[in-house]
């Protein structure tokens, strides 16, 4: 049964992937600006130009660059970098082990966070803490992540001095330095995430606090406390898990500002180089490897989901 | 429903370890060992495109080349030539540049940097596959013997000397290319007084000290590392919060909020990079010599410089900053917006609409905001069109769609290579193929001008003088001020016309 | 539900209201800013440059010595065009995709669901970088690309709601009756989707304003002379030690924006669908 779910899913799974990177590759084309022309720079004379977009592979046809691609990235090659000749796979691996750990801590804290604040605040409905929960769940939505990311650097690092500026230390090197590394953009990343994770496990909360059967138990004794554990997180997670799934896909894409600020060599950063100079080989690369991670996270999101769900019904 | 928690972090905690488990750190592990004061952290704004000297075009490549390289010819803070791996040298003849190399000098990987060694590079860097054409009047190179080499030329040429100075003067090991041509791309092998530790591209490149360096006691910093950070924000926060040592290409006027504290040296140097107005002349409206003279003379730089260098920097009415040896006093100020004006009624142009391509960041934004207001008094409407950096080299140098591209001239060593890539009608840089007959004569002339610089200066006042108020051919708009800022422990820096700082001279007082 | 009754809802919660009313008056900031505005928005004063909030510049006036007010007025205009265009692309294109796509289900739905399904796969703000570097930057083609990478989640929605209606007797009955395609699609399923749509439309706004201003900041976004929230930041961003203060203008009016936006969209649900209640 569960093997059979495997198996459906890839299949709907593989073929979008075909699908993406074409998408992907054609539209690469359209971008101007020869990549080329960028590497020869004063030198361009047109045998010049003609043998490197030859060398580059650029001189072919759409389907044949594509189709030279796909069979080199079905063995696991998936070539060059135009500029800097670095291996596309090899660089993508470890800026996107990067991004990886960034997004991940973003939301480990918006989840912690989050469903701190919302069961919290449900404890203690009306109180300063109900009140800020309810802030932080609309502004945090409504406050660019840019803008954060600003802010924290201008009091955390430049004024205040405790957090570094720039840079990122890997959690596997030196994990305090991770966390000083990884602190600030993580904050200004899961900012929005924190809101959303807030906002639907308070609704969640509270639609079980309103269901009969909690309203029967309440009047046998149940306590608040216990309703909350016993019961509220189960109705919450599902909407969680989504929440969570959902922001995999979204902070892979809004870490590009800030991966820029706080200067983190991350995945966001190569795609953005990788677009401003026509390094198609190598944003190729970035896409393939974002869009499997992506569809990875919604899979397993699914499969938590069907795990989790064995039809709770209050009603 | 506790499981389900620990399912939800197993899975993610999984998969980050699966990614992650790629660090690249390994490689550079050996030198945290050393002490803080020997190892200088810069951060640079672009990173490199390929350690091989011949293979590759950016400008902003030289200053991550130069700790590895060592030249065949140096150059002091004015641009003039110092000897380098070659003592000194000599015109035989008007064609014959006989070089005498120094003794003992060996690569990073043991090979000796002898005569032949400099045979097989200027070849390499003159061949058909290499990016290299500084070194076209080039006939042939002859190995007299060890320690001296001579390059025969086709035709006399000036700027020889110093461009042997840049890249085409870069020696590689012979050994290390025979063995494998690809890997010098990503891990050169000179003569030069770091060797290389690790490139992680868009991170940092780590230098640690040759210790077989000719120049004994240099250099004095046991590593260098260089962290690429584009954004001069993000080098700015940075120093400020003393994660790096040093910090190039800075902001003006934003600067000034750091000199209050005493913890940083800041140094404004002025460099040969000359923002300007690249021209297309055979495309409309520029084919009309009275918009081109009007764009020349409605601009008035002082105040531009002023708005947006915050009072550092210099306007620009040449191609050479007021310190170079090359400039011309009389050439000080073209700024005359009633001439502009009058050019363009006479010639019946007023309103002529100029669209200028330029690069979509804050300061080129500011600096067309304020050109669009200055020429509009003069009766130019300026059309700005943002292109990325790509895009607008690819339409302006290539597709020609656009008639006018505002960006920067990098500058090269010698003013010869200036001058013939800015007026010469055969260069890349001049689009519209556009130059006199006059020009290109004063040109050849210069070229053959090899041992008199004040008479090469006096033939390039004459061809500013002609190309820039008579014909127009580019625009000068300023010298952006070349602002680095370290920390006070940080010495050994000079700073070179060239914009082209060499990192290899920092180190910490311990 | 009649429209009254539905706007009778959305009224009665304040601040689903107030941030109605403050959309409503910055649609009229943007359309009058001509008249409004107490300045040319580009006119500079190089003897007034970053100067603070004065009685002549209510919030002070940047590098260049221009109004700031006067920008921010004008910068609504990109603003708001931006949410139009990047809501009205999807509405075009993805809802009627997405409707053909529920309606006609089989291959067609299995292809084009799998486009979607790809394109929803990449980020978001990656996706609306490289639209924008391959139209060119300025801030009409970053409207136009957002609207593109909004286009697939409308699409997604509309065919979701359609196969639910679908299944539906009523429209089940319209078919058997002998009813066209498109009459069926008009008059049963349209209205029906649309309050979904409409929802995600306001919950969109923000987020096209968010996606506006990253670009702007990242230099993919509006140029000089074009004004926009995003691009002020991004000249602001250049001056921040110099002058950090520019950045709160344009900073706040693009938070209130999102904020609005974002509860609009939640009193619009809860008036658009009786079964909600407020959260």
């Amino acid at each position: 049964m569960f093997l059979r779910f495997l198996t459906k899913r890839l299949l709907y799974v593989i073929p979008m992937l075909f699908i993406t990177t074409f998408i992907v590759f054609s539209f690469i084309l359209l971008i101007p600006g020869d990549p080329a022309l960028a590497i020869l720079g004063e030198n361009a004379s047109d045998e010049n130009l003609a043998q490197l977009r030859a060398q580059l592979g650029l001189d072919q046809s759409l389907l044949v660059q594509y189709w030279n691609w796909l069979t080199s990235a079905l063995v696991g090659d998936l070539g060059e970098s135009f500029f800097t000749g670095e291996s596309v796979q090899e660089a993508v691996f470890s800026r996107m082990g990067i991004t990886f750990q960034l997004v991940t801590t973003a939301i480990v804290i918006a989840f912690v966070f989050g469903t701190t604040l919302a069961i919290v605040s449900m404890m203690k409905p009306g109180s300063w803490i109900d009140e800020f929960a309810r802030l932080v769940s609309t502004m945090g939505t409504a406050i660019p992540n840019f803008l954060l990311a600003m802010l924290l650097l201008a009091v955390f690092s430049l004024s205040l001095g405790w957090l570094p500026a720039t840079g990122f230390i890997s959690l596997f090197d030196d994990p305090i330095g991770f966390v000083r590394s990884v602190l600030l953009p993580s904050i200004a990343l899961g900012a929005v995430g924190m809101a959303q994770i807030t906002r639907h496990m308070r609704s969640a909360l509270i639609e079980v606090f309103e269901t009969d059967y909690i309203r029967t138990a309440f009047s046998k004794g149940l306590s608040v406390r216990q309703t909350i554990f016993h019961h509220g997180i189960r109705n919450a997670i599902l909407p969680v898990v989504t929440t969570v799934g959902i922001l995999y896909g979204n902070l892979m894409g809004a870490t590009v500002v800030v991966e820029t600020i706080f200067s983190i060599p991350g995945i966001g950063q190569l795609a953005v180089d990788s677009i401003m100079q026509r390094d198609f080989a190598m944003l190729q690369g970035v896409v393939l490897v974002m869009v499997v991670i992506i569809i990875v996270i919604n899979f397993a999101t699914d499969i938590i989901y069907s795990l989790l769900d064995p039809r709770i019904k209050y009603e | 429903m506790r499981a389900a928690h620990q399912m939800l972090f197993g899975t993610v905690i999984l998969s980050a370890l699966s990614l992650a488990g790629c660090s690249n750190d390994e490689r550079v592990g050996a030198t945290s060992e050393v002490k803080e004061h020997e190892k200088v952290i810069v951060a640079y704004s672009t990173d490199l495109n390929t350690f091989d000297p011949v293979f590759g075009s950016a400008g902003s490549d030289h200053s991550l080349l130069y700790p590895l390289y060592d030249t065949l010819v140096s150059f002091d803070e004015d641009l003039l030539p110092q000897p380098g791996l070659a003592e000194e040298w000599e015109y035989l003849n008007d064609t014959t540049l006989e070089l005498r190399l120094r003794d003992g000098v060996t690569f990073h990987d043991g090979s000796v940097m002898d005569g032949e060694a400099v045979a097989f590079n200027l070849e390499r860097a003159t061949s058909e596959e290499s990016y290299i054409s500084d070194l076209n009047a080039v006939e042939s190179v002859e190995v007299v013997n060890d320690l001296t080499v001579r390059l025969h030329l086709q035709y006399p040429d000036s700027s020889i000397v110093l461009a042997l100075a840049d890249r085409a003067g870069m020696m590689v090991s012979q050994e290390a290319i025979e063995q494998n041509p690809d890997q010098i791309q990503r891990a050169g092998v000179g003569a030069g007084p770091y060797e290389l530790v690790a490139w992680e591209t868009g991170e940092k490149l780590t230098y640690r000290k040759f210790d077989d360096y000719w120049n004994e006691g240099e250099p004095k910093a046991e590593i260098l590392e260089i962290q690429v950070m584009p954004n001069q924000m993000t080098r700015m926060n940075a120093l400020q919060t003393g994660e790096i040592d040093f910090a190039t290409s800075l902001p003006a006027g934003e600067i000034t909020s750091l000199s209050d504290e005493e913890k940083f040296t800041i140094v404004e140097g002025s460099a040969v990079p000359v923002n300007m107005l690249y021209l297309n002349i055979a495309s409309a409206p520029l084919d009309q010599k009275a918009v081109r003279l009007a764009l020349q003379h409605g601009i008035d730089r002082a105040a531009l410089n002023e708005a947006i260098h915050y009072g550092q920097g210099e306007g620009a009415y040449q191609p050479f900053p007021s310190s170079y040896w090359v400039y011309n006093d009389e050439l000080n100020n073209l700024y005359d917006p009633d001439y502009a004006r009058a050019v363009l009624e006479e010639a019946d142009l007023v309103g002529t609409v100029v669209t200028i391509a330029h690069y979509p960041e804050a300061y080129d934004e500011r600096v067309i905001d304020i050109l669009r207001h200055q020429l509009a008094e003069i009766g130019i409407v300026v059309n700005g069109q943002a292109m990325e950096i790509q895009a607008g080299i690819s339409a302006y140098f290539d597709e020609k769609s656009v008639p006018s591209f505002m960006s920067r001239w990098t500058g090269r060593p010698d003013p010869q290579m200036t001058m013939t890539m800015l007026y010469h009608s055969t260069s890349y840089y001049n689009t519209g193929s556009y130059s006199t007959e006059e020009i290109e004569s004063l040109l050849a002339e210069a070229a053959g001008t090899i041992d008199n610089p004040e008479r090469r200066a006096e033939i390039y006042d004459e061809i500013n003088r002609i190309g820039l108020t008579e014909e127009a051919i580019f625009i000068p708009l300023t010298f952006q001020p070349d602002i680095v800022a370290m920390s006070t422990d940080v010495k050994g820096y000079e700073p070179n016309m060239l914009g082209k700082p060499k990192f290899q001279m920092l180190y910490k007082e311990p | 539900m009649t429209g009254k009754e539905m706007l009778r809802r959305f009224m009665r919660q304040r601040a689903a209201f107030i941030s109605g009313i403050f959309v409503v008056l910055l649609i009229v900031v943007a359309l009058f800013a001509p008249w409004l505005a107490p300045y040319p928005p580009d006119l500079p004063n190089y003897d007034r440059v970053m100067a603070g909030p004065s009685l002549a510049h209510w919030l002070g006036t940047d590098e260049l010595g221009r109004d700031v007010l006067s920008r921010l007025m004008y910068g609504a205009q990109a603003g708001i065009q931006a949410a139009l265009i990047a809501i009205i692309i999807p509405l075009v294109i993805g809802v009627p995709l997405g409707i053909l796509s529920g309606y006609l289900g089989g291959v067609f739905d299995e292809v084009f669901m799998r486009i979607v399904d790809g394109i929803l796969a990449i980020p978001a703000i990656l996706l609306a970088l490289g639209i924008t570097a391959a139209l060119g930057v300025n801030l009409w083609n970053a409207m136009i690309a957002i609207g593109i990478v909004f286009t697939p989640q409308f699409a997604r929605l509309a065919r979701s709601q359609t196969l639910q209606i679908r299944s539906e007797a009523y429209v089940y009955a319209a078919k058997v009756s002998g009813a066209g395609a498109f009459w069926t699609m008009g008059r049963h399923i349209i209205p029906n989707i649309s309050p979904p749509i409409i929802v995600q439309s306001s919950f969109n706004m923000s987020f096209a304003i968010l996606v506006e201003a990253s670009l702007s900041f990242l230099g993919l976004g509006a140029q000089s002379p074009q004004i926009s929230w995003g691009g002020m930041i991004q000249q602001a961003y250049s001056l921040m030690y110099m002058n950090p203060w520019l950045i709160l203008a344009p900073g706040v009016a693009i938070m209130l924006t999102m904020l609005a936006g974002n509860i609009m969209g939640d009193g619009l649900r809860v008036a658009l669908d009786p079964k909600l209640k407020k959260v």
